[in-house]
C-alpha cells in the first residue's frame, strides 16, 4: 500500500487529520518537517492507503491540506 | 475557610486538576506546535486533546474552532474587536459585565460603532427577548448577552436570544463565564456563533485559562501577532484556527489542568452539577430570607432562571462590610460592585453594593449550614 505525506501547517490541523484518518481505518500518524512545507514550519502526516479517497475525507472535515507528497 | 466565592474562581480545584497541572511541568514541558521531537509532540497531543473536549462540552464539531485564551475577557475581546472593527451597533444586557461593556464603550468612544442596552426582565425570557427585539435598528450587527449575572444570578435566555440574532440576519455572542460547565450548551444546535468562558470557574481548570470558541471563524481577527509556529516564512498571521488567535506561548500546565476539569464536567453532567448547586443556593436563600436585617435582590432562585449566585446586605451596611463581617468569620465572599456597573444600576445597589455568595461544584450541605449559622449570628447584630 502506498505511503502519501499530507503537508499542513498547524499542529492542530495535523492532529485532526491523524484522528480523522485513524478512525477511518487509515494508518496515520504526525510529525513536524519544515523542510516539506514551502512557507516554512509544517507539519506532515504520513498515512497509507487510497489517496483520493483519504484527501476527500480530510478536505470534507475542513482540513486545509497545503501539498500531498507520494512516499515510497 | 468556608469558601463561597466561585463565580470569581473556583477552589478548590479537584485533586486530579492540581495533579495534571503538575504532572505537565514533568510530561509536557515542551512548547507545543513548535517543535518535532518527542516531547514537543507530546505536548502538542495535550493540547488537542483539551481541545477536543471542550468542543465535546460545547457542542462544537470542529475542535479547530476553540482557541485558548488567558481568560474570558481576552475571549470577548477578541470576538468584540473583530465584529466591531467594521463599525454597526450591537445590542447587550442590562447585567452585562465589564468585560463586555468596556470594551464596547471603548469602541463607541472611538467612534467605530454604537451600542444599546436591553433590560433583562428575571424569570421572564420572553420578556427580555423581546427587550432585546425592540433595539434592533438597521445597522444593528450582534446581539451580546451573558449566561447569567456574575452579581445576581439571573440568567438570561441564550438560546432564544440566538434563535432571535439570526432571525434577523444578526451575530450572537454568549458571554458564558457563569454558566460554562453548570448549563448544557449546544452550539451547532442552538446556532451560537461565539461563545466565551474562563477556565477556571465552572470548567474547574486553573486561573490564567479561556476559551473563544467560535461558529463563524472567518469573522475573528487575532488581538495578538506573532510566532504561532505555523506559516513561519510568512510576515502575514496565519488565517487557520486556533493558531490564528494564538500567538505567543501557551498556557500548558494551565490547558492540561482545565483538560481534567472539563473531563470531570462531561462525566458528571452539567445537570447534575447545577442541580447540586441549586439546591444549597435555594437552602442559603430560604435562610437568609428570613433574617430580619439581611436584604436580598432577587426572588427566590429556581433552576431555570438563576445560577448559584445571592447578593445580600445586612443592615445600613455596604456590600463590601457585609463581605468583610463575613471574611472575620472564615467565609470567603465578595463584597463591592463585582466589576458589572450596569448590574447594580439596573438594580438600584451602585451606592451601597452587595455581599455575594456564589456556590460552586465543589460546595457541600455541610459548608453552607455552617455559613448560614454564621450569618444568622451576624444578623442578630444589624
Amino acid at each position: 500500500m502506498k505511503e502519501y505525506f499530507f503537508l499542513l501547517s498547524s499542529v492542530t490541523s495535523a492532529m485532526k487529520s491523524e484522528g480523522i484518518l485513524q478512525k477511518n481505518g487509515y494508518k496515520a500518524y504526525v510529525f513536524r518537517d519544515s523542510s516539506m512545507n514551502p512557507y516554512g514550519c509544517g507539519y506532515v502526516v504520513k498515512a497509507s492507503g487510497d489517496k483520493e479517497n483519504m484527501a476527500a475525507l480530510l478536505k470534507k472535515n475542513g482540513i486545509r491540506i497545503n501539498e500531498i507528497k507520494e512516499g515510497r | 475557610m468556608l469558601y463561597f466565592d466561585n463565580a470569581a474562581t473556583t477552589y478548590p480545584k479537584p485533586l486530579a486538576v492540581r495533579k495534571a497541572v503538575e504532572e505537565a511541568f514533568l510530561r509536557y514541558g515542551a512548547n507545543p506546535g513548535r517543535s518535532g521531537h518527542s516531547m514537543g509532540m507530546e505536548t502538542s497531543r495535550a493540547v488537542y486533546n483539551c481541545r477536543e473536549k471542550a468542543a465535546e462540552l460545547f457542542g462544537i464539531s470542529s475542535p479547530e474552532n476553540v482557541a485558548f485564551t488567558k481568560n474570558c475577557t481576552e475571549a470577548i475581546n477578541i470576538v468584540l474587536m473583530s465584529i466591531g472593527r467594521g463599525g454597526g451597533h450591537f445590542i447587550i444586557s442590562d447585567l452585562e459585565h465589564n468585560s463586555v461593556l468596556r470594551p464596547l464603550h471603548e469602541l463607541k468612544k472611538r467612534g467605530i460603532i454604537d451600542f444599546s442596552v436591553a433590560e433583562v426582565f428575571e424569570g421572564e425570557p420572553e420578556k427580555t427577548v423581546e427587550s432585546y427585539r425592540k433595539l434592533i435598528r438597521r445597522d444593528t450587527k450582534m446581539l451580546v448577552a451573558t449566561g447569567a449575572s456574575n452579581v445576581f444570578g439571573i440568567k438570561l435566555p441564550l438560546e432564544m436570544l440566538a434563535k432571535l440574532a439570526h432571525e434577523h440576519g444578526l451575530l450572537f455572542m454568549a458571554d458564558a463565564a457563569q454558566v460554562a460547565g453548570s448549563e448544557h450548551i449546544e452550539m451547532d444546535k442552538s446556532g451560537m456563533d461565539f461563545l466565551c468562558a474562563p477556565g477556571h470557574k465552572g470548567l474547574l481548570g486553573p486561573m490564567g485559562t479561556g476559551i473563544v470558541a467560535s461558529g463563524k471563524p472567518e469573522l475573528l481577527r487575532p488581538l495578538l501577532f506573532g510566532g504561532t509556529g505555523s506559516y513561519s516564512l510568512l510576515a502575514d498571521q496565519p488565517n487557520e484556527m486556533p493558531e490564528m488567535l494564538e500567538s505567543g506561548t501557551l498556557n500548558v500546565p494551565g490547558i492540561c489542568g482545565l483538560s481534567v476539569g472539563i473531563s470531570k464536567i462531561l462525566g458528571e453532567g452539567e445537570e447534575h452539577i447545577a442541580k447540586r448547586e441549586m439546591n444549597l443556593a435555594k437552602m442559603l436563600y430560604s435562610e437568609i430570607s428570613s433574617m430580619k436585617s439581611a436584604f436580598l435582590f432577587t426572588k427566590p432562585p429556581e433552576i431555570e432562571t438563576h445560577s448559584p449566585v445571592i447578593s445580600f446586605v445586612l443592615g445600613d451596611l455596604t456590600g463590601e462590610e457585609t463581605a468583610a463581617l463575613l471574611s472575620e468569620k472564615g467565609v470567603a465572599s465578595r463584597g463591592g460592585f463585582h466589576c458589572a456597573a450596569l448590574a447594580h444600576k439596573k438594580m438600584g445597589t451602585e451606592n451601597r453594593g452587595t455581599c455575594r455568595l456564589s456556590i460552586g461544584p465543589m460546595n457541600t450541605f455541610d459548608e453552607t449550614v455552617r455559613l448560614i449559622k454564621i450569618i444568622h449570628s451576624l444578623a442578630k447584630k444589624y
